[in-house]
């Protein structure tokens, strides 16, 4: 009993204080506030289960951001894709469910923050919907979460190259969407960024420079 | 080997904190240099601030929050449910106890009840509650009877959990007034005989043997094992005493049977 107890407080000091950041991952990895809630509690029942198995010494947010992820990889995906094959003809009552989703979402906020938080968060939802899954999630663990590429890799059990390739086209991709979007609605004027087919690459580079020095440096 | 080859990569490595200084320094003289690199990494900048501003998403409402913590609630009692499970296999072989049940039909056997006078403590309570002894009425409609004996105490309804009331014998604990009180019930698909010692009136720290536990019912009882048998006790607000036992359900079952049995409210 005791030790259930300090379990529970040691839990909420570490992990809880994390609850904005991971509802925050959530909403923009299912894009929508009913399944962010469901997916965040998934994820923290998990963590808290296998808090045991966290290592003290270790970032907490990033381990339960993994969780997030992976939660949101393995199952979240799969009962959206069922649920899609299944409610393929009500598209119309989701248009409906968005809305009073959104709703319940921006209670505790003020009428002109809900507002705000409206118009705007509609684009930013929509420009996400157009990205791969890999590039959101790369993209919302890098931009929205702070976390270093090597975090990133051990989360989406990738190499650190192409989590910089993956973060490097979707935030292409993003910026661009959310311009278009912008832009349809005159906030601002239309100037379209030319995507790269570069390869990008820390590794790769320093690996290339190293090589390039050891030949003797010839620059071109 | 340029700078301006790999701008990309650096560039976003720069701007995302990945480069290590020596690098750094290495791109900040080439950009003070380079204007083509140097719109690169703006360009960059620009698409990255206006990511991140874009991200913001709401915080966590009230309603999530509390809707978290019952569910961390339900895991630390789903937990404790699991632990008690562990104990009772250490305690009580399965197979065995089915079939020592089905072979102690009532409180069969001799059985004198002992009254110890006056040093009260909890023990003695135990030991008349595990013992085997015959029922002094029998029947459903023995009821009445038992209802006048206890006039001024609500009984424990065990009804709602599929229950036959099957008798009872008068009994003297420790100076009160008790008495025994038996049922057929089902509970959670497990048949079995329920033994409840009703001791009206208790003295402070009587009937407080064991761990305590508050149950979901927001109902605090004790539990402990005595002579092979998981005995459950509740006080209710009264101050009057209820000890069960049930030897065919596992200690949770009975432990959650208690929870549900319609008693006087918590103190």
């Amino acid at each position: 009993m005791q030790a259930t107890k300090q379990k529970r407080s040691e839990f909420e000091r570490q992990a809880l204080v994390h609850l904005d950041s991971l509802y925050g991952a959530a909403y923009r990895l299912t894009r929508n506030a009913r399944d962010a809630e469901d997916l965040v509690q998934d994820s923290l029942l998990r963590a808290y289960r296998f808090w045991d198995s966290f290592q003290q010494d270790s970032n907490c947010k990033a381990w339960l951001l993994r969780i997030v992820t992976n939660t949101f990889i393995n199952e979240y995906q799969r009962k959206k894709r069922s649920r899609e094959v299944l409610d393929a003809a009500s598209a119309e009552q989701e248009a409906t469910d968005g809305v009073l989703v959104h709703a319940s979402a921006n209670d505790k906020q003020s009428p002109a923050q809900a507002m705000l938080a409206h118009s705007v968060s509609d684009d930013v939802q929509r420009a996400l919907e157009q990205l791969p899954d890999d590039f959101r999630t790369a993209v919302i663990l890098c931009d929205m979460q702070g976390l270093s590429y090597k975090e990133i890799a051990e989360i989406m059990q990738c190499p650190v190259g192409t989590v910089m390739s993956r973060l490097f086209r979707g935030r292409k991709l993003l910026a661009q969407a959310l311009r278009e979007f912008a832009v349809a609605e005159g906030y601002v004027k239309e100037s379209k960024p030319e995507p790269s087919a570069k390869t990008i690459d820390l590794e790769k580079y320093r690996a290339a420079k190293a090589a390039s020095s050891r030949t003797g440096g010839n620059r071109e | 080997m340029s700078l301006c080859e790999s701008i990309d990569t650096l560039a976003m490595a720069y701007l995302d904190d990945e480069l290590a200084s020596e690098e750094r320094r290495e791109l900040e003289t080439h950009l003070t240099e380079c204007t083509a690199c140097r719109g690169e990494v703006e360009t960059a900048r620009g698409d990255q601030s206006l990511i991140q501003s874009s991200l913001a998403a709401p915080r966590a409402t009230d309603t999530m929050r509390m809707r978290l913590a019952r569910s961390f609630d339900e895991a630390d009692r789903e937990a404790a449910r699991a632990e008690r499970r562990r104990m009772s296999s250490w305690l009580l072989p399965g197979s065995a106890i089915a079939a020592a049940a089905a072979a102690i039909a009532v409180f069969v056997g001799a059985g004198k009840v002992q009254t110890t006078p006056v040093a009260a403590h909890t023990g003695s309570i135990t030991q008349v509650a595990v013992q085997q002894m015959p029922l002094e009425i029998e029947g459903p409609s023995t009821e009445p009877g038992l209802q006048q004996y206890f006039a001024t105490m609500e009984l424990p309804n065990v009804a709602q959990a599929g229950s036959r009331f099957v008798g009872w014998r008068k009994l003297s604990v420790d100076g009160h007034k008790s008495a025994m009180l038996a049922y057929d019930i089902t509970f959670e698909g497990r048949p079995a005989r329920l033994r409840v010692l009703v001791v009206p009136e208790l003295r402070d720290g009587e009937m407080t043997e064991g761990d305590e536990e508050q149950l979901e019912s927001g109902r605090w009882i004790h539990h402990y094992e005595s002579q092979g048998h998981m005995i459950v006790t509740y006080i209710d607000a009264k101050h009057n005493g209820y000890m069960f036992i049930a030897d065919e359900l596992p200690p949770s079952a009975l432990i959650d049977l208690v929870g549900r049995t319609s008693l006087v409210g918590p103190q």
